[in-house]
């Protein structure tokens, strides 16, 4: 879905990744990269198979898209490093042309050489393009004039209708204040938000993303 | 838990060399004896013996009826309309025990009774298991020196305690099953040759035809089965991981004592295989389990775990009663008062009065994971709510229902119960129809929020929960539809925002037990049921972590969900046997599948009656008011929402 913020072009996709054509820049949000390690290392069985499936997508979107920057807008990482970022740094390898750019977030704890050695440019506390400035949580207010694009909370939306029925999904959210990302893991929970007249939702169904 | 923890004693006593070993199991309402004993010594070369007492036990059972029927709503859990006819009972009695169903609602009695009595005042006290040890200790040591008129109590006091001043209990609300009225009785008169005396108090209208069928039951001591739980692999889990963070184990050795108990004697050699793997690999290797880390096998070849944190977390979590997290409440000048769930804490703000242990409580502010309070000078608050279960009809109970409905039409009856409650009777017959035993009766209800359809095979609780996505499922295969879905003892609701296709044919198909054993797995796939079974299977096998006492913020990276682990096993490791348990018990326990082919067979030997009621009707009434709902539709998705949003934006 091709929406117009900002006077600029945007694209949402389903997979839960925003695209500007503009700027042929990719942009996804709380990839939590070694989460599933973490829990495995703490005795609980997550499969690995989540994070290969997250990359998949990934390599998908770039194939659909063939972005020259990928940004991440914080929480890129979990925790530490581990066999799921190991997994990733191979992953990495495979894209060398790609520029990687990563907004920190407050599960990003990793030290500069490791993310120099992956090949990824830190940006902290925001990496601003155009009309745009991307940053892991949205503040409250900005003195500059830019729009900011956040992630963090992992917005899901219910929609309610009659007879009591009521559905539950990632969202896009883009209120008048600021924007923010669904979770791109499917490893992650929802926070729900409710949207107040003017802002507009979109949510994500398995084949499609649908304003609301 | 007890058949593990049992085969483990035998064990180690035949590693001792030592064979005596004696096993003594005490009940006092189970229907299933006989097979009790078998789950307790599986080994039929043992010597076994079933004492009973020759004794008849001497029962008083009284209903507490109002003056008017009126004076009863339609639907409610509460009863405080009936309040002031307990006075005289608790004044002439030497102590009362009040049994109420739920926590809440015994602080919200609690409170009414003294606002109608303030002569109560230090005389009643309040139990229940969110309130502080210490204070339930002081409050039993009071019931046995007779020091209290009253106490009013939930489940806590069922079991196992002897108080001798208690000469009445009281029931409010239906008990739900004769076993557990009967335990409630035995705790009055409590030795032999005296009589207990229990009343019932009805907390709405058609309670009091289940207190008539609760009499009848308990007079021909018709008492509940308890079926004995078999393959819960999360039970399983948990006990290995609590063996392996002691000593450690051989599970060779160990292998041998489970297969030899009731639960797990059907158990395969590779689901074996699978449980090991997952305490120690995480899974099979096909789904990758990486770095995973929790049991291993130490230098003397035993099973342990090493990790001390992981121990520690292990232990913080051994049982197999679910409960959400739960928050500890202090007075800010110190002292324990009990426990209340954080989800209630996250509501409340600095100021805002609740009610606990029967006193009203300021809440200031939550430090070190503590509630912490001031006792509060207003006279009304918030009670808060526990989120336990809910207790279904039992089995035995439906059907004296159905034969009580059909007495009370036509009057063939002694029950003084029947007589208060027919004028509800009448106006069910005006508006619909009372259903017969051999008749299912079908409502269908127009109004503004949408199609309801409600049917009455009067099977209990969790029968209806199977029978209704059922037929929903097979409705949905009829036409493009969505459905909520509401359930209690009597009947469940089907409630569509489209209309409901129904005639006497649709009926008899949708009733029907063709195809009955793929259309009811098709139809729990396409609901919730199995998700929901799963959050108590992911508790107790440890996938969720609910958090260290007095440690918020050091667990945050482990934050999950059941439902997510649901999700994420579904998607990535289906041969996961945890997955299955959690469709199994829906299956089996919940199902009772021969019950329901029972029912099934039944209705289609039945008059089928379909009414279509102007307003709602006191049978429909208490279903419509439910709010536990589950979902089930046949429509795309995305036409689904563009409807649901065509419709919200028509109310704006």
């Amino acid at each position: 879905m091709t929406i117009t913020i900002q006077a600029e072009e945007l694209v949402l996709d389903k997979e839960r990744a925003l695209y500007i054509p503009k700027y042929q820049l990719l942009a996804i949000s709380d990839l939590h990269l070694g989460k599933s390690a973490h829990f495995r290392r703490a005795g609980l069985q997550v499969p690995s198979t989540i994070t290969q499936s997250d990359l998949q997508r990934l390599d998908i979107l770039i194939k659909k898209y063939n972005p020259i920057t990928l940004l991440v807008t914080g929480d890129m990482f979990h925790h530490g490093l581990n066999t799921d970022i190991a997994d990733f740094s191979a992953w990495r390898k495979q894209h060398q042309n790609l520029d990687f750019l990563l907004v920190k977030g407050n599960h990003d704890r990793l030290s500069n050489t490791d993310y120099a050695e992956m090949n990824i440019e830190i940006h902290e506390p925001s990496f601003c393009l155009g009309p745009f400035c991307f940053i892991h949580d949205a503040p409250k207010y900005t003195d500059e004039q830019l729009y900011p694009i956040s992630g963090h909370i992992h917005p899901g939306v219910s929609v309610i209708g009659k007879a009591r029925q009521r559905l539950k999904f990632p969202c896009f959210y883009f209120g008048n204040d600021y924007a923010i990302l669904p979770a791109f893991s499917l490893f992650t929970g929802l926070y729900s938000i409710r949207p107040k007249t003017g802002e507009r939702i979109f949510a994500i169904t398995p084949k499609n993303v649908i304003e609301v | 838990m007890v058949e593990l923890a049992l085969s483990r004693i035998k064990g180690l006593q035949k590693a001792r060399k030592n064979q005596f070993l004696r096993i003594w199991g005490i009940s006092a309402t189970i229907g299933n004896i006989n097979e009790a004993l078998d789950v307790l010594i599986p080994d039929k070369n043992t010597k076994r013996i079933i004492v009973k007492a020759d004794l008849e036990k001497k029962i008083l059972i009284k209903s507490i009826l109002p003056d008017d029927i009126e004076t009863l709503p339609w639907a409610g859990h509460l009863g405080l309309k009936l309040a002031h006819k307990l006075l005289p009972i608790i004044k002439k009695s030497k102590t009362t025990l009040i049994f109420i169903n739920t926590r809440g609602q015994s602080e919200m009695w609690y409170q009414h009774l003294l606002n109608i009595e303030p002569e109560l005042a230090g005389r009643i006290a309040i139990h229940h298991g969110s309130i502080d040890f210490e204070l339930r200790n002081w409050i039993e040591d009071a019931l046995h020196t007779g020091l209290l008129k009253a106490v009013i109590a939930t489940s806590s006091l069922d079991l196992g305690v002897d108080f001798k001043p208690v000469d009445t209990v009281i029931q409010v609300g239906s008990p739900k099953g004769v076993a557990r009225f009967l335990q409630r009785a035995g705790r009055s008169g409590h030795s032999p040759y005296e009589t207990s005396k229990i009343y019932f108090l009805p907390t709405h209208a058609l309670e009091l035809v289940e207190a008539a069928a609760i009499k009848e039951a308990a007079k021909t001591n018709d008492i509940e089965s308890r079926e004995p739980f078999i393959m819960v692999f999360d039970t399983l889990i948990q006990y290995l991981v609590t063996l392996a963070i002691g000593d450690g184990f051989d599970d060779k050795i160990i292998y041998k004592e489970i297969k030899n108990t009731h639960a797990f004697k059907l158990i395969l050699e590779e689901e074996w295989v699978w449980v090991m793997q997952f305490i120690t690999s995480g899974g099979d290797s096909l789904s990758a389990y990486n770095e995973f880390k929790k049991v291993t096998k130490d230098e003397d070849g035993l099973w342990k775990v090493k990790s001390r944190q992981l121990a520690m977390r292990h232990r913080l979590h051994i049982g197999t009663i679910v409960s959400d997290a739960m928050l500890k409440v202090k007075f800010i000048t110190g002292g324990y008062i009990g426990m209340i769930e954080e989800y209630f804490v996250t509501r409340l703000k600095a100021g805002d009065n609740f009610r606990l242990a029967g006193r009203v409580l300021e809440f200031i502010q939550v430090k070190d994971m503590m509630v912490l309070v001031r006792i509060s000078k207003q006279k009304n608050a918030i009670s808060p709510s526990w989120n336990g279960g809910r207790l279904p009809l039992s089995s035995n109970l439906g059907a004296v229902l159905r034969k009580k409905y059909n007495e009370a039409l036509d009057k063939t009856h002694q029950d003084e119960e029947l007589d208060t409650v027919y004028p509800l009777f009448l106006l069910q017959e005006k508006r619909s129809h009372v259903p017969r035993n051999d008749e299912l009766l079908i409502e269908l209800i127009h109004n503004k929020e949408g199609f309801h359809l409600y049917a009455y095979p009067f099977e209990g609780r969790l029968v209806h929960e199977v029978l209704a996505a059922l037929v929903a499922y097979r409705l949905s295969k009829l036409l493009p539809i969505s459905f909520s879905l509401a359930m209690n003892d009597y009947g469940f609701e089907l409630l569509s925002e489209t209309e409901i296709p129904m005639d006497e044919s649709i009926a008899y198909g949708v009733f029907s037990t063709k195809n009955l054993t793929e259309d009811i797995k098709l139809s729990i796939n396409s609901t919730e049921m199995a998700k929901r079974k799963f959050r108590d299977i992911a508790c107790i096998s440890g996938l969720v972590f609910q958090g260290y006492p007095g440690k918020y913020i050091a667990n945050k990276h482990l934050q999950s969900s059941a439902g997510l682990f649901f999700n994420v096993f579904s998607d990535y490791d289906k041969h996961n046997l945890l997955l299955r348990q959690a469709y199994d018990e829906v299956f089996y326990q919940q199902l009772e599948e021969p019950r329901l082919a029972a029912a099934l067979q039944r209705i289609q030997e039945s008059r089928i009656i379909i009414t279509n009621p102007k307003s709602f009707t006191p049978l429909s009434f208490p279903i419509k008011v439910d709010s536990l709902r589950e979902n089930m539709s046949s429509e795309e998705l995305e036409q689904r929402i563009f409807r649901m949003k065509a419709e919200s934006e028509k109310i704006k």
